[in-house]
């Protein structure tokens, strides 16, 4: 993207701290966590710069990519895991009876 | 109106977990073991992604276990099971991670930089892959999100350690700012800045797939 048309309409640099405000609450935007007045301005900020939109739906995507990314657990770990346990229980049944 | 569940349904519904921790607490081990297999998951995934490789992810889910199972009797209830297990866990891992920094340091050369020291690089394997639903799943658009699946793992493996367990917690586990402010003993607004700062870290390691999005 070249530097002139990096901010859309190519305005000035009131939109380039504009959409340094934005980016700077863009998890709290995300997460829903802004109060009435920041969703408002945040919201009126969108509709009219499409570089930002482009970074939000870009960081919801990113979350998503997180949320749906499981580790499978191996079977040998938990076996090893429910081994060490199981030696652990009988060792405080064994004092007990001692 | 609301049914009432017959008694043998009410019967079957699993104790909460306040039960199992005061039975457990009580010396009953069958409680403690079925807490061990409501987390047993989340806690291997925790380990793991802090970690980043399978040995040491299986050594610290024994680790944060038996010491959960030591320290239980402690365990006062001010905060729910799964946060002071989590907490565990984490603390488990940010000291195997502090043991292996200072074992690199120990043989790290003056070509490294400071930046890569500080990132901590760790092995990924590639068993990480999850599944996306997707309707349509070419072979192209397959390969595309292995790949991009793949990123994002070594990112989050690039990750400093102080973002990557607020990332790993917030997330990729779900829990909110204030459970991972208990979690880590950090204040919600300290929670917030390392994850905005780790989120943005992510965004710009996977920049690549991130601009075509889309199409994946």
């Amino acid at each position: 993207m070249s530097k002139s048309n990096r901010y859309p309409n190519n305005k000035n640099l009131q939109k380039a701290s504009e959409c340094l405000k934005f980016i700077k609450i863009l998890t709290e935007f995300i997460d829903s966590d802004l109060t009435e007045n920041q969703l408002i301005e945040i919201r009126s900020h969108l509709s009219n710069c499409l570089l930002c939109t482009k970074t939000y739906k870009e960081f919801r995507f990113l979350l998503h990519l997180c949320q749906t990314q499981l580790v499978e657990e191996p079977k040998t770990v938990s076996l090893q895991l429910w081994e060490v346990l199981e030696k652990r229980f009988q060792r405080k049944t064994y004092r007990h009876f001692k | 109106m609301k049914e009432l569940a017959k008694p043998e349904e009410r019967k079957s519904l699993p104790p909460p977990d306040s039960i199992l921790v005061k039975r457990a607490q009580l010396g009953d081990d069958k409680a403690f073991a079925e807490l061990v297999r409501r987390y047993e998951k989340k806690v291997y995934n925790i380990c793991y992604r802090i970690l980043g490789n399978v040995d040491e992810a299986s050594d610290a889910l024994q680790d944060a276990f038996l010491r959960a199972y030591q320290f239980l009797k402690k365990f006062k209830g001010k905060s729910s099971f799964y946060t002071w297990l989590y907490r565990i866990a984490t603390n488990v891992c940010l000291t195997r991670l502090r043991k292996r920094r200072s074992a690199s340091a120990l043989t790290i050369t003056d070509t490294e930089s400071d930046e890569s020291y500080q990132r901590q690089p760790i092995f990924v394997s590639s068993d990480l892959i999850g599944d996306i639903p997707d309707a349509a799943q070419s072979p192209e658009r397959l390969v595309r999100q292995k790949q991009l699946r793949e990123a994002l793992n070594q990112a989050v493996a690039e990750l400093p350690a102080d973002f990557r367990t607020v990332i790993v917690l917030r997330d990729f586990e779900g829990l909110s700012n204030r459970e991972v402010s208990k979690v880590l003993n950090l204040s919600v607004p300290a929670v917030k800045s390392r994850l905005h700062r780790g989120r943005l870290f992510l965004r710009n390691r996977l920049s690549r797939y991130l601009n075509n999005y889309e199409q994946i």
